[in-house]
């Protein structure tokens, strides 16, 4: 467990927002904020890595189609056929820095299909 | 070798099978759950909610299509799975921020060996992994 000082006027906000939304321990409210806060900024950095996949696509479907590459800062830092050997060499070497991970195909875009209709019984 | 019935809570009975949920990468904590067994699904979808209780790793984003073709972009996560003894320390799947079941798409079914006996409503999970999908 890490002590983290916050400044008076955030705390004064922390209880608040805590008495009002029924949370009677802060430090759960602020690690979700934290959690949540860090949720956004490695979404940012995913599309940031995504954007950058899409325009070298072309180049990588010459050299890695079939494969899952390794997007970080822009560039392509691993490559495997298998998901799991990408993700734990890049998490060895980078830990938890977000990185895309995306299976090389025909296009850019990864498309998933689910084709399971449910039916839903109507009472008559 | 291990079996399970079909799920009774849907018409016709559902296929399922136990799966656990873990940090990617390291053991099983969170499980065991009800996972649908669903052919039609190129990929697993897992609610949100249990991702987050297993600090499962966001690595991409992706297009995803209904039969009819409404489609939505949903994120993917990197998280170890485990099916009935079958673990598989890292698997991408996707987050269902909606949703509250696990659907067991062909992402992780292609790496099984199983037998739907629909007749008996039994579903057999045998032992042989296979290799990444």
């Amino acid at each position: 467990m890490t002590t983290i000082t916050l400044q008076p006027d955030l705390v004064e906000q922390v209880n608040q927002v805590a008495g009002i939304t029924g949370i009677v321990d802060t430090e759960v409210l602020i690690g979700e904020a934290v959690r949540e806060h860090l949720r956004r900024l490695r979404r940012e950095k995913l599309k940031a890595e995504i954007a950058a996949f899409e325009s070298m696509h072309a180049n990588l479907k010459e050299q890695y189609l079939g494969q899952f590459v390794a997007i970080h800062n822009g560039e392509v830092i691993d490559s495997d056929v298998d998901f799991e050997a990408v993700f734990l060499r890049v998490q060895a070497r980078l830990g938890h820095v977000p990185v895309l991970i995306r299976r090389v195909g025909a296009k850019p875009q990864m498309e998933l299909r689910f084709r399971s209709p449910r039916l839903e019984w109507t009472e008559q | 070798m291990s079996y399970h019935l079909y799920s009774g809570d849907y018409y016709p009975p559902f296929p399922v099978a136990e799966i656990r949920l873990g940090t990617p990468g390291k053991e099983t904590i969170l499980g065991p759950l009800e996972a649908l067994i669903d052919t039609g699904a190129d990929a697993t979808l897992i609610p949100l909610v249990y991702l987050n209780q297993v600090n499962a790793e966001e690595v991409d984003q992706a297009g995803m299509r209904s039969q009819w073709g409404e489609r939505r972009v949903v994120s993917i996560y990197s998280v170890a799975l485990e099916v009935d003894n079958h673990h598989f320390s890292v698997m991408w799947v996707v987050g269902d921020e909606l949703g509250s079941e696990i659907v067991l798409g062909r992402n992780v079914l292609n790496r099984l060996r199983l037998l739907l006996d629909g007749p008996a409503g039994l579903v057999e999970v045998w032992e042989t992994g296979g290799r990444p999908m």
